[in-house]
């Protein structure tokens, strides 16, 4: 094992897709300029680009144009390929520049792909797995801010993971690309520099686990994507205070890890869900459900979420740090949760 | 057996009545059919005739008062039967009542669903309980402070009952009960024996010892003592029934002595008594039953019994048939000393060992009891 | 360069928008590189003459609906130079004080229904505010902007064909600058010509020289008159070059060297202008001089306005959702 091997976000991701694709032929991998310069391969302007982040940068010199193919600004339409394609033989990795985009790719993936095994009774498979890109804290304004994974978990027949450290971008990614079922997976932009261990050889997450990140006895926070971060420092402040936070990253919304959260919540009796996905009808509301239906004997205290503010996500550094949840407001929802005054 | 007198449903609309005036009072006989009391709803004045023959036993709503449709106003029982006692209160019909009551404080009463649970499963009013979350919530922390402060006790003057809270040992002690007395199966059997010997034996080795400065024997160790020396020869009242077919046979004797004291009942246990002097299980027992009566006993003191023995003879008990302290597969009752001659019950495992096993280990034990001198060749002192 | 389409004295206004466009980006990078606005930056430098020769037929009630490439049309189409720079800052005296920021702009009172970070996402709106300008017989015209890239989207053809079949008073206008990111757009696209589409929609489409602000001037004014007499729409595809990358950021690497050049050196929408005008005679130096002062000025004030204002309150996060 190379423990000490470090990959930024954007470079486990990559390597995943890379490694996956060597080793299996029948993968495609599309997106708008996911190389860059397309069909200027003569002249040496190809692969210029690699995506709006260049993380795939160098992937079409290394598996060939006809594997790594650029697609025009049309998301229904690439889209809707995508999934019939991965019906049909071959699994396509689709690139959704945005998730900001689901908008326009939507009606192919949640009517189309997510339908499929059902209506097939079970013997037709979409092998589809879409990347695409989330979250705010960049100032890139409400149409590239959003975070909308709880829309995509909304819908039976459709998976969705959210890594939020390097060795998950990767180890769900291969998952993700592996499975039999349409899986969206949502990275987030502002993470996709982060550091982490990442080992070298193939290795996979598994889809509806979720990871403990940090132990505690006196409260449940229950992380997505980047909320991690903030709650793993919420969780340090609070240690100081003589609270005990475990942090749960949930990784995975659908499938859904309930075995672990529920038993940190029967544990600690107090839960604080961070999402930055928005308040109403998202994922923090459901999770709050699951706590509350299912733990509800050992609820001591109000189920908190932290979300969000609802509107749209504003350009301006001033308020979009207002919008975004921080830590302290992880930190009032957990004084509140835990009945103590802060 | 008692029956219940509820609340009859005297129209389709109705979900409460007052009671108009009852017919009988406490402890008054009654037959079946007889008017037993009046109940008015919203409309009528109507008569309610007694389900059972039998006594009266309680009235649990009076006249003048309402009850909801199916609530117990009334028992019905046999004379002398008790069903009005403290302990009641895990009856369906007062589970129901107290979750009324519980009902009708949480829109009073904030607490949080873990307190409240928690509050329900010991029966305690969670109104009691003084909330330290914010503005003034009771949490889970609050309802165990409660608990532990004050062990609750909490009366109806009404209804006529008063809750107690067991003691944690007491608590446990019921639970185990429950489980041996469901899960083993149980048989008993009963044996005299004349203690004359035995007791000269007692008086003798008291003074001996008293001179030593040890502390007073007494004839529970003398039988400890003599058992110790009995049971090896019939390995399976040591024993433990397994669960997986099998049987584990012991080689030492741990003997557990129940020990009532303040805080319930407790079962410390001499261990290898076969392999001690009698002075040393005199000192061990008196150590061991001291601190039971001071709450000082260790986990260790009550772990790995073999076998246990509970002696009532001091209460005046002439026999008695105890529960075994499972997983061991023998105890041994032992009631009061009459004319020189004491009773001995002995509960067994009927999956570890049979009648005539059992029997034959009672027979000698007998007979070693009635001539301790057969032992003496092994060392008294 | 071809005929000199506008009046005379429309000239020095058709030099001023452009101007005012290019000194205005020019700022917008510098003030970018200094930091001083978040987020992404997407330039419209190259392709002043579109924006200004087709606002130059509009009135301050006419609509137009933008892209995520959208400073041009704002301030060609009337929008203060401040407020969007102050918007692009994040500022609270910006357009939208400072919630949209670049990509999300709007400026209602100067008819400008908004930039997108929707690609295709200004097809649809164009078409339902002429529907309210026919309907209500305003008179008003609406303009759509939108890039080679954008035709791909399913919004064009729908929306176009909407105004097609309901004569709607909508003029789209195709900023062809040869890209759709770093995609070209032989590769992203099989028909060279965008206007040729028209006929599919049965609608008039022509093809203009973008970097020529007479030329589509002409085909702008031509457009907007068909469409106030209740004609329906018209598809107009000005060729253009992006002197920048898709953003402030990006290293071009899919251009090819020599085509910047040219078009940054031969094909200065401006520089042809000032050429032409002057080899005409119609304009002179000083006449030129002093736009051009008169735009730095306008600029500079632009930029220490947005930089002095102040940030809007965080209370403002929640207001106006509702």
């Amino acid at each position: 094992m190379s423990e000490e091997r470090k990959l930024t976000y954007a470079q486990a991701v990559k390597e995943a897709m890379v490694q996956e694709m060597k080793n299996d032929k029948d993968i495609l991998f599309i997106g708008q300029d996911i190389s860059g310069g397309a069909g200027r391969e003569q002249d040496g302007l190809t692969d210029t680009w690699g995506g709006s982040f260049g993380v795939s940068k160098g992937m079409s010199t290394l598996l060939g144009t006809d594997r790594v193919i650029d697609c025009p600004l049309a998301e229904a339409g690439y889209m809707g390929a995508a999934v019939a394609a991965s019906t049909a033989g071959v699994k396509v990795i689709s690139e959704l520049m945005f998730n900001d985009f689901l908008w326009l790719a939507g009606d192919q993936l949640f009517n189309g792909a997510a339908k499929l095994k059902y209506l097939s009774g079970g013997t037709e498979t979409c092998r589809l797995t879409v990347r695409t890109v989330m979250g705010g804290g960049l100032n890139a304004g409400m149409h590239h801010s959003q975070s909308l994974y709880s829309l995509a978990a909304h819908i039976p027949g459709i998976k969705v993971v959210i890594p939020a450290t390097p060795y998950d971008a990767k180890g769900l990614l291969i998952s993700a690309i592996r499975d039999e079922d349409p899986v969206i997976v949502f990275e987030n932009k502002a993470l996709y520099n982060t550091e982490g261990d990442v080992p070298e050889e193939p290795y996979t997450v598994p889809l509806g686990k979720a990871r403990i990140v940090r132990k505690g006895k006196d409260i449940t926070i229950l992380t997505l994507s980047r909320m991690l971060y903030i709650a793993i420092e919420a969780a340090e402040s609070l240690e100081k205070r003589g609270i005990s936070t475990e942090v749960i990253d949930v990784r995975s919304l659908v499938p859904l890890d309930e075995e672990t959260i529920l038993n940190s919540v029967k544990e600690t009796g107090h839960v604080v869900i961070v999402d930055e996905a928005l308040p109403r009808c998202g994922a923090a509301v459901d999770l709050a459900a699951l706590v509350s239906d299912k733990a509800i004997d050992y609820i001591d205290g109000p189920v908190k979420t932290v979300t969000s503010k609802p509107c749209p996500v504003p350009f301006s550094p001033v308020l979009e740090n207002e919008y975004l949840p921080s830590k302290e407001d992880i930190i009032k929802a957990v004084y509140e949760s835990t009945n103590r005054e802060g | 057996m008692a029956t219940d007198i509820k609340m009859p449903k005297l129209g389709m609309t109705m979900t409460e009545g007052t009671i108009t005036s009852w017919e009988k009072k406490e402890g008054d006989k009654i037959e079946k059919g007889e008017t037993l009391l009046w109940v008015t709803t919203d409309k009528v004045n109507v008569e309610v005739e007694a389900p059972e023959t039998g006594v009266l036993l309680c009235i649990k709503v009076s006249s003048g008062e309402k009850a909801s449709v199916g609530q117990v106003i009334g028992i019905i029982g046999a004379e002398g039967e008790e069903v009005c006692s403290a302990d009641e209160n895990c009856q369906p019909d007062k589970k129901e009542q107290y979750d009324n009551k519980l009902a009708d404080l949480r829109e009073k009463v904030r607490a949080t669903p873990a307190a409240r649970a928690m509050a329900s499963k010991q029966c305690i009013n969670i109104g009691e309980i003084k909330g330290t979350g914010i503005s003034g919530r009771i949490m889970k922390e609050d309802v165990e402070r409660y608990i532990a402060e004050a062990p609750c006790e909490y009366a109806d003057e009404k209804a006529g009952w008063t809750d107690i809270s067991l003691s944690a040992a007491e608590s446990i002690s019921a639970e185990r009960m429950t489980e041996s007395f469901s899960n083993v199966p149980h048989f008993y059997l009963v044996m005299k024996a004349d203690t004359s010997r035995m007791n000269r034996m007692l008086q003798t080795a008291r003074e001996k010892m008293i001179k030593n400065g040890s502390p007073k024997a007494t004839f529970t160790d003398v039988l400890i003592w003599i058992m110790s020396r009995v049971i090896p020869k019939h390995p399976r009242v040591n024993a433990q029934w397994l669960n997986n077919g099998k049987v584990r046979l012991f080689n030492d004797v741990n003997m557990g002595i129940a020990a009532a004291t303040p805080n319930g009942l407790f079962v410390p246990v001499i261990k290898k008594t076969g392999n001690k002097t009698f002075e040393q299980i005199v000192k061990e027992r008196a150590g061991l039953v001291e601190r039971a009566r001071n709450g000082r006993l260790r986990p260790d003191d009550m772990a790995e019994g073999t076998i246990t023995v509970s002696n009532l003879g001091m209460y005046g008990i002439d026999m008695f048939n105890g529960i075994i302290n499972a997983p061991q597969s023998a105890l041994l009752a032992v009631g009061s000393i009459n004319d020189g001659v004491i009773t001995m019950s002995l509960s067994l495992d009927h999956r570890v060992i049979d009648g005539a096993a059992g029997a034959a280990f009672l027979k000698e034990l007998k007979e070693t009891m009635e001539k301790p001198e057969k032992l003496l060749d092994e060392y008294l002192f | 360069m071809g005929k000199i389409s506008m009046p005379v004295d429309k000239l020095g206004e058709a030099y001023e928008k452009m101007l005012s466009v290019r000194k205005a980006e020019e700022a917008f990078e510098r003030v970018y590189m200094d930091g001083k606005i978040p987020g992404f930056l997407h330039l419209y430098l190259g392709e002043e003459a579109i924006a200004s020769g087709v606002c130059m037929n509009l009135t301050k009630n006419d609509y137009v609906t933008s892209t995520h490439r959208g400073h041009g049309h704002f301030i060609a189409k009337g929008s203060e130079i401040k407020k969007v720079a102050a918007e692009l800052m994040g500022k609270e005296t910006g357009l939208c004080r400072g919630k949209g920021g670049s990509m999300h702009m709007i400026d209602v009172e100067n008819g400008l229904y908004g930039s997108t970070g929707i690609v295709g996402g200004g097809f649809p709106p164009a078409a339902g505010l002429g529907l309210a300008a026919k309907y209500r017989k305003t008179g008003q015209v609406s303009v759509c902007f939108f890039g080679d890239g954008s035709v791909n989207e399913g919004t064009f053809h729908e929306s176009v064909n909407l105004a097609a079949i309901w004569s709607l008073p909508v003029i789209f206008v195709c900023e062809n600058n040869l890209y759709a990111q770093s995609a070209p757009q032989e590769y992203h696209q099989k028909v060279k010509n965008i206007s040729k589409r028209a006929e599919g929609y049965g609608i008039p489409g022509e093809t203009v020289d973008g970097m020529d602000i007479f030329q589509v001037y002409e085909a702008a004014k031509k457009a907007v008159e068909r469409a106030r007499k209740g004609y329906g729409p018209t598809l107009i595809e000005c060729r253009t070059y992006l002197f920048t990358g898709h953003y402030v950021g990006d290293a071009r690497g899919y251009r090819y060297k020599d085509e910047m050049e040219y078009y940054k050196n031969e094909r200065d929408c401006i520089k042809l202008f000032k050429e032409k005008v002057l080899k005409e005679k119609l304009m002179t130096e000083e006449e030129l001089a002093e736009i051009e002062k008169k735009t730095e000025k306008t600029v500079n004030e632009a930029i220490k306005f947005a930089e002095e204002s102040p940030m809007p309150d965080k209370s403002e996060v929640l207001l106006n959702v509702y």
